[in-house]
């Protein structure tokens, strides 16, 4: 009965995101380019890669909202993550892909210029920016990994 | 009962349901329990026979709770070892025997009383499954008549042939030859292939469409349900909250057998509930005070449906003061909200309808329990909205008050003109287009910076739609397609890029991420395209004197809602905490068990939390010393609502932090509300 406590509470404990282990986890990360720069999440955030597809302004929104899609049927959000990044506004005439997120209540997508690649990363250093969870390097790159909540929902 | 105020028979079907699931669970556990005991095995079954008490308790079926306490007596004693699992089997199952023979004898009252609307055999479904399969049978009707349409085009064209073969015989009289005679017999003899091959096609398509369209009306009615689920509800509510606040109230209820599609009846439930609140606490006066007015001592509430060509109309009625407008005239100045004096005769106008839609909006002094807590007529005009209905008020001083909803019967199809503005489709219900026609720019009046037609003898404004809906102004043509909406007693008229079709379209609702007022939903065209439906309401209102006052001035009236969070492993328990503290004006998000509610309590925050004791993964005590225990979270209120009735036990809670120890077996919904009100102030 002890032993099982014990585990609860570090369950808890990692649900508010104090880590017990000391071990370093290795991760899957997606990672994509926009504008100059690299920013990853980690694999399991994400739902489905698209393709370009059309997107449909919808009127009221905030300004960060692109539209939505409509991916088999099912209508979903798009973020303009550049915007939301302040790295300027996403060109929907030019190339891009959508990355649609699968961790929130209902589904959601951002934009991106490209999809780079997937990667097991072990080292992430601690960042200053709010909207990141950490940072890694990636072969050359320095990839900033996003925490999604503060990127959707940076109210709550 | 021990619950008051709010209606326990509503959920007595589901506790036979559960309970059933709950004692098929318990007697796989026993069986086991003989072969093998092991320590998780009968904690997983204490902890079943703890809920099962529970429900029951709150539910007032105090003989099955008893079992129910001694089956968790009995288990509790082999998980301490003071018995032997194996042994006790046998006394295990037929204390299950027992609560089973219970359960059957209310199933059968509950039969007796079903037995009268159906007899028709029932399983469960997933609603969600049933709504897919719904929308899919639309899809395939709205699919079938883009065939059928594409179907009378094949027509006409094989129609052709006769006037071609006419042609060519003509044209071979004038040049006999072997060759073209040859080629004449070839091409005839094609067309008649086409024919044969079109005539089986609409054929087999002339017995598709009959089927398709009973799928249609059997999808439909497959999601209706009659009003009174939700109706039958509020009798109990009304009659405990007139004695609570010592009015006399005759409630009467007509309508409650119309069939409406179930989304409509789910949605409308809140609405009701804070226009029914607002009649009784608002309108309806203290008996003494209704004497010195010379009216009858016993107030009158109702609440009528009728049905009429597709659109239901709910009214919500009541004899009581009426709306004090000049009340509202204060408030809203104090607000800084522009006032325009006009004469009002029986109808409040939309502009003010307006103003007392906004969260926090009260005219009543005082915060009773049961309503001025700034939710009512906003939940209203949001739901009202969002089935594309519309809604009106009727009030006179001392005569009383009238809400009138209308609202379609089903919102599966939602007739439509579709329009493009910025090249991209958007969908304007039709019921709220009073005409379509193009105009000449000479047409146009212009007054300071507004733009007027005439139509018949009256001026209305002309609007762009581009520009209200955010894209950049139409460029000026010589005739312009205009589009003129109405909205009870606003009309306006649109300038319109470009008119597409009228079409049947089915709505998707549009994820609740992008919060905005002017969409309605979205639906999906047969050629994949989206189309955004327009909120007709906030367009017209785009084009009245008020237009941008709210966003602006109303910002610091909004009162905060506060946010609970509800924590226990039985359905029924939740969703009763739920439906109390809904009503009360609560924003409510519900958890499982302790580790859920420590996910939520990560991502939001919560004003409190009310949790019961005995839960898988996590219990209430745990979950409590978590809270008190985190820096950001000690501060939030924790209300333990529990069947332990043990000093010990409330020591306990107590002692790991909680603010507040309820008892089930003591539970009342005031004493709950009470106590929130109480620790969060």
């Amino acid at each position: 009965m002890r032993e099982n406590f014990e585990t609860l509470l570090k369950e808890a404990a990692s649900l508010r995101g104090k880590s017990v282990e000391k071990e370093k986890p290795i991760v899957e990360v997606l990672y994509f380019r926009l504008g100059q720069e690299y920013y990853g999440i980690e694999l399991k955030e994400a739902k489905e890669i698209v393709a370009k597809a059309p997107v449909y302004p919808v009127p009221g929104t905030e300004e960060h909202i692109l539209g939505v899609i409509n991916l088999r049927g099912e209508i979903i959000p798009l973020i303009d993550l550049k915007f939301r990044l302040n790295l300027g506004k996403s060109n929907l005439e030019k190339p891009f892909q959508i990355i649609v997120i699968g961790i929130f209540e209902e589904p959601l997508a951002m934009l991106v210029d490209v999809v780079e690649d997937i990667v097991e990363v072990s080292e992430i250093l601690s960042s200053e920016e709010s909207v990141l969870k950490g940072k890694t390097q990636i072969g050359e790159k320095i990839v900033g990994l996003l925490d999604l909540k503060k990127i959707f929902y940076p109210e709550d | 009962m021990m619950t008051k105020g709010i209606d326990v028979s509503q959920f007595i079907e589901a506790f036979i349901q559960t309970a059933r699931e709950r004692l098929l669970k318990l007697e796989q556990a026993f069986l086991k329990l003989e072969k093998k005991e092991t320590k998780e095995l009968v904690q997983e079954a204490f902890r079943e026979a703890h809920t099962l008490k529970g429900e029951a308790k709150m539910l007032g079926l105090k003989e099955i709770s008893e079992v129910a306490h001694s089956l968790e007596n009995l288990l509790g004693e082999i998980r301490d070892k003071k018995r032997k699992g194996s042994e006790t089997v046998d006394e295990l199952l037929k204390k299950l025997e027992e609560i089973k023979g219970f359960i059957n004898q209310i199933d059968k009252k509950e039969i007796k009383k079903e037995t009268k609307i159906s007899q028709q055999e029932t399983i469960r479904i997933k609603t969600g499954l049933l709504e897919k399969m719904g929308n899919l049978a639309l899809e395939t009707v709205l699919n079938l008549r883009q065939i059928e349409k594409n179907n009378f085009y094949l027509r006409q064209l094989l129609k052709k042939q006769i006037e071609l073969k006419k042609e060519w015989e003509n044209l071979s009289d004038f040049f006999p030859s072997e060759e073209i005679q040859a080629f004449q017999e070839k091409l005839f003899s094609f067309f008649e292939n086409l024919k044969k091959v079109w005539f089986r096609y609409e054929n087999t398509l002339s017995y598709q469409s009959p089927i398709t369209e009973e799928l249609f009306y059997q999808s439909i009615s497959s999601r209706m349900v009659p009003l009174s689920t939700i109706f039958n509800l509020y009798s109990r509510q009304i009659r405990d909250m007139a004695k609570e606040l010592g009015k006399l109230v005759d409630f009467t209820v007509s309508g409650g057998e119309i069939e409406v599609d179930r989304a409509i009846v789910e949605a409308l439930n809140e609405p009701l509930i804070h226009l029914l609140r607002n009649a009784l606490d608002h309108g309806i006066e203290l008996p003494l005070e209704r004497q010195k007015k010379g009216k009858p001592e016993i107030g009158k509430i109702s609440l009528k449906a009728t049905q009429h060509k597709g659109k239901i109309t709910i009214e919500v009625e009541d004899d009581g003061r009426g709306i004090d407008l000049n009340k509202i005239k204060e408030i809203a100045l104090k607000h800084g909200i522009i006032w325009k004096e006009r004469e009002i005769k029986k109808e409040i106008p939309l502009e003010i309808i307006e103003i007392m839609s906004f969260s926090g909006f009260t005219t009543c002094d005082k915060v009773t329990k049961f309503s001025g807590r700034g939710v009512g007529l906003d939940v209203v005009k949001k739901v009202v909205e969002h089935l594309n209905g519309s809604w009106r008020i009727f009030s006179e001083p001392d005569k009383g008050t009238k809400v009138i909803l209308e609202l379609p019967i089903s919102i599966a199809l939602l007739p439509s003109l579709l329009i493009k503005a910025n090249g991209q489709l958007f969908a304007i219900p039709t019921k709220w287009i009073e005409e379509i026609r193009e105009i000449k720019i000479e047409e146009i009046t212009k007054l300071q910076n507004r733009e007027l037609i005439k139509l018949n003898k009256d001026s209305i404004s002309l609007l762009d739609l581009n520009q209200v809906i955010g894209f950049s102004r139409l460029s000026p043509r010589p005739r312009i397609p205009v589009v003129i909406l109405r909205y009870q007693e606003y009309r306006c008229a649109f300038k319109i890029e470009n008119l597409v079709d009228n079409q049947d379209i089915i709505i998707k609702p549009l994820n609740k991420y992008l919060k905005t007022s002017l969409a309605l939903g979205s639906s999906i065209l047969e050629d994949g395209t989206v189309a955004i439906i327009l909120n007709v309401f906030e367009l017209v209102k785009a084009s009245s004197d008020t237009k941008y006052y709210f966003k602006e001035t109303f910002k610091p009236f909004k009162k905060k809602t506060l946010k609970v969070l509800v924590v226990d492993d039985a359905l029924i328990t939740r969703t009763m905490l739920k439906n109390i503290l809904v009503s009360a004006g609560y924003e409510v998000t519900t958890a499982v068990n302790g580790m859920d509610a420590l996910k939520y309590l990560a991502e939001t925050p919560f004003d409190v939390v009310v949790t019961d004791i005995e839960m898988p993964k996590m219990d209430g005590f745990q979950l409590t010393s978590e809270i008190k225990r985190h820096p950001n979270l000690k501060d939030i209120p924790v209300i333990i609502i529990t069947s332990h009735e043990t000093e010990e036990e409330k020591r306990k809670g107590l002692e790991v932090g909680a603010d507040a120890y309820l008892l089930k077996s003591k539970f009342s919904q005031e004493f709950l509300l009470e106590t929130i009100e109480r620790l969060t102030s």
